[in-house]
């Protein structure tokens, strides 16, 4: 979402309409859910967790004004530490069960890559699997991931360097482990 | 691409000068080309695998989240959120679209 438009619905948000809350919901909801369930590692709680996390950050949206960085970036740093909160509560280091189900037993080409990367991906540290979902998959800037991950943007570049190198690593290794991908 | 493989530099420690000479040379380089290459391979892979569509957000998902935000906001109050297609909410403000 383009910075001044985001900052102009926040605005709107501050005086009380409604709808600038429900297309700020509309435009982040997917993403947030997807990105906190990869910390969480199921479904129900990254349910919970991100509402958790809108309703923490339109309490204090109201304090939001427009020289501040992104509200989207924000938003997603709120979800983290929501979600970062509930898995210490859950007391499981990093759960990927739900998404290691998902890798079936792969029927053409198209899907033996998809399987191969799920599994290589899920080998990766925490903070890689974000990177490559903040930057890559949701296709969000450097400074914003920064803001996230609370990293400066060049570390972010340089983080996601690595992690696409390690996730090619793992790649080529999994194709080893599991011939029925290859 | 070039910014992604050179890290510790910032966006405003990389004049246009350094970063036309960093793209000649991965141009030229065939080591560096091919790095880039797989960078940009890897940053599509990425894209098109790792977003699932079976985390996509339900109605009643969204519809819950709409009514607990607006149960919580005082000046919402009023407001009933039924669905995403049937919501219909009394503003406080004109809309200006």
């Amino acid at each position: 979402m383009h910075q001044t438009y985001e900052h102009r619905l926040v605005e709107r948000f501050q005086r009380g309409d409604h709808k600038a809350m429900e297309l700020l919901v509309d435009h982040y909801i997917d993403g947030l859910l997807r990105f906190v369930m990869r910390i969480v590692g199921s479904r129900e709680d990254a349910e919970d967790v991100v509402q958790d996390a809108l309703i923490k950050s339109f309490e204090r949206a109201y304090q939001f004004r427009g020289n501040a960085p992104s509200f989207g970036a924000w938003l997603y740093a709120i979800a983290r530490s929501t979600a970062l909160d509930r898995r210490r509560q859950l007391r499981f280091p990093f759960a990927q069960m739900t998404l290691i189900d998902d890798i079936a037993i792969p029927t053409n080409p198209q899907s033996n890559l998809h399987a191969v990367l799920w599994s290589a991906f899920e080998r990766l540290p925490d903070d890689d699997q974000a990177v490559l979902i903040l930057c890559d998959a949701e296709e969000m800037s450097h400074a914003d991931v920064g803001i996230i991950l609370e990293r400066s943007a060049a570390a972010i570049s340089s983080q996601l360097y690595r992690a696409r190198r390690r996730l090619r690593d793992e790649m080529a290794q999994v194709k080893e482990v599991m011939p029925w991908i290859a | 691409m070039i910014r992604h493989l050179i890290g510790p530099l910032s966006d405003a420690q990389l004049t246009q000068e350094l970063d036309d000479a960093i793209t000649l040379h991965c141009l030229t380089c065939p080591q560096c080309s091919q790095e880039l290459h797989t960078q940009k391979m890897m940053r599509t892979l990425v894209h098109n695998h790792l977003i699932d569509q079976s985390l996509a957000v339900t109605d009643s998902y969204r519809s819950r989240c709409m009514r607990r935000l607006t149960d919580r906001f005082p000046h919402f109050k009023g407001t009933s959120a039924v669905s995403s297609n049937q919501t219909q909410y009394h503003l406080p403000i004109q809309l200006e679209e």
